[in-house]
């Protein structure tokens, strides 16, 4: 592919002082939140624990992309897929569903961040999912406890 | 999803109102999976122009930028 090793480097962007970022490739603060498309560099990592900009060595899947929904699920691509629409710099909004404190640790340049943020009763339902597999786990028919499952 | 939901119009805002296409990402590719569903079933449908970046930020680190921190 026609990727420069500019276009696929992994830099510090932002956060604390201990980022360093490569100047040459920072996007322009106008639109790093809501075009991903017009940075600099098309793949760059954002990470608040990066020191130095290094060159990326894996570069092997990055002309493999077999396009949107290829693996048959509806709205769905790779990452290398996607990393081809941020490489032809194609227009898009990249929305960061984690949290806000993942997203500011390290993050795609451009990235909007929205967390999901789940209710009371979606956590509910984990936990009584869990307890509901642990309580099966530990009694047998023969009576030994034994845990079947983590 | 309460926040997600009630940030739709920013969102919309940040589409254009439709005419740019949204890759949802995570870290594992789960939450950013149901956010996409959630966006293609409520008015922020986009146009159905909402993709999930299947694997999230963890394939983006196996299969394009090494770099990229796995956590």
């Amino acid at each position: 592919m026609g990727a420069s090793a500019a276009d696929i480097t992994a830099r510090g962007l932002r956060g604390p002082s201990s980022c360093s970022a490569n100047s040459a490739s920072q996007p322009t603060s106008s639109n790093k939140i809501h075009n991903p498309a017009a940075s600099n560099t098309a793949l760059d990592a954002t990470c608040a624990t990066k020191e130095e900009a290094t060159p990326s060595s894996d570069r092997s899947m990055i002309g493999g992309s077999s396009g949107a929904g290829d693996n048959g699920v509806a709205n769905a691509c790779s990452a290398a897929a996607y990393a081809q629409v941020r490489l032809n710099k194609i227009e898009h909004v990249l929305l960061d569903v984690r949290d806000k404190a993942q997203f500011s640790m390290c993050s795609l340049p451009g990235a909007l961040n929205i967390p999901v943020r789940y209710t009371v009763e979606y956590h509910l339902c984990f936990l009584l999912a869990w307890l509901h597999c642990s309580f099966h786990c530990l009694r047998t028919a023969d009576g030994r406890v034994e845990r079947a499952c983590s | 999803m309460v926040e997600l939901k009630g940030r739709v119009a920013e969102l919309n805002e940040a589409a254009n109102q439709g005419k740019l296409p949204i890759y949802v990402i995570c870290r594992r590719g789960i939450a950013s999976r149901s956010a996409t569903d959630l966006l293609l079933s409520t008015e922020a449908a986009n146009g159905g122009k909402v993709t999930n970046v299947e694997g999230g930020l963890l394939q983006w680190n196996a299969t394009v930028d090494s770099q990229f921190p796995a956590y």
